[in-house]
């Protein structure tokens, strides 16, 4: 691969990546690179350098949601418990109309856990479009 | 009609109440935010706080008449979120005094 390839990549790639600090980092990077290609640095290495630092960036990005999602507020509390009441309710609903027998209580305990995910979801969202 | 009657009613039918103040409270938020689907969210969420309405009012009475507990449908879901509300909230609270209070901790962050 050519340094001329390289750097085309390169600049592609952080307009892409749509993350403001990934480009700064990736630029300032790119100084120092420049500075190893003048004097012989293969730019295959260069790249899998540029690849691993990119890849630590996405896995930090991917930690963050997750610790959003897995963040809980006073104020998801209600919705998450509430969730877990209308998903209970309604998988009770739903049984009644299709079967006389009273609804197993595995169904309901599942429907209600879902509807804790289901409202957690639903509150980290709507505090984001906020 | 006396109260118990009322009650058994109510008691009977405590799953579609729930889920029809939970729909029908995200609809009047919906008609109330005048359609906005940017708002949609905050929609779901106010219909779903709403819909522990009924199943609240059925824990109240059950503390006075103990005996209409068995008649709550699917008690054991419903003491399940009962019970883990009560275990989310003490960590929630705690949450929100340290961030007004302005107290650095690990569950802040």
């Amino acid at each position: 691969m050519t340094a001329c390839a390289y750097f085309e990549a390169a600049e592609y790639e952080s307009y892409c990546s749509d993350d403001n600090y990934a480009a700064v980092g990736f630029f300032s990077y790119l100084d120092n690179t420049e500075t190893s290609v003048v004097v012989g640095v293969d730019t295959e290495e260069i790249l899998v350098m540029y690849t691993s630092y990119m890849h630590r960036i996405a896995v930090d990005k991917r930690r963050k949601i997750m610790k959003g999602y897995l963040h809980y507020d006073l104020m998801d509390v209600p919705v998450m418990i509430g969730a877990g009441f209308f998903f209970n309710s309604i998988s009770g609903v739903s049984w009644s109309l299709v079967s006389e027998a009273a609804a197993p209580v595995g169904l309901g305990l599942a429907a209600a856990v879902a509807g804790l995910v289901i409202g957690a979801i639903v509150s980290v969202k709507a505090r984001e479009s906020r | 009609m006396t109260i118990f009657e009322a009650a058994d009613i109510y008691f009977a039918n405590l799953q579609p109440a729930s889920t029809l103040v939970g729909v029908l409270s995200g609809i009047v938020c919906f008609i109330r935010y005048k359609f906005d689907s940017s708002r949609v969210f905050e929609c779901l969420v106010r219909g779903f706080a709403f819909s522990t309405l009924p199943n609240g009012l059925a824990f109240v009475f059950c503390s006075a008449y103990p005996e209409y507990i068995s008649k709550i449908s699917d008690s054991s879901a419903a003491f399940l979120l009962g019970g883990l509300a009560l275990i989310f909230m003490p960590f929630a609270v705690t949450r929100v005094v340290n961030k007004f209070l302005g107290h650095s901790s690990p569950a802040v962050d």
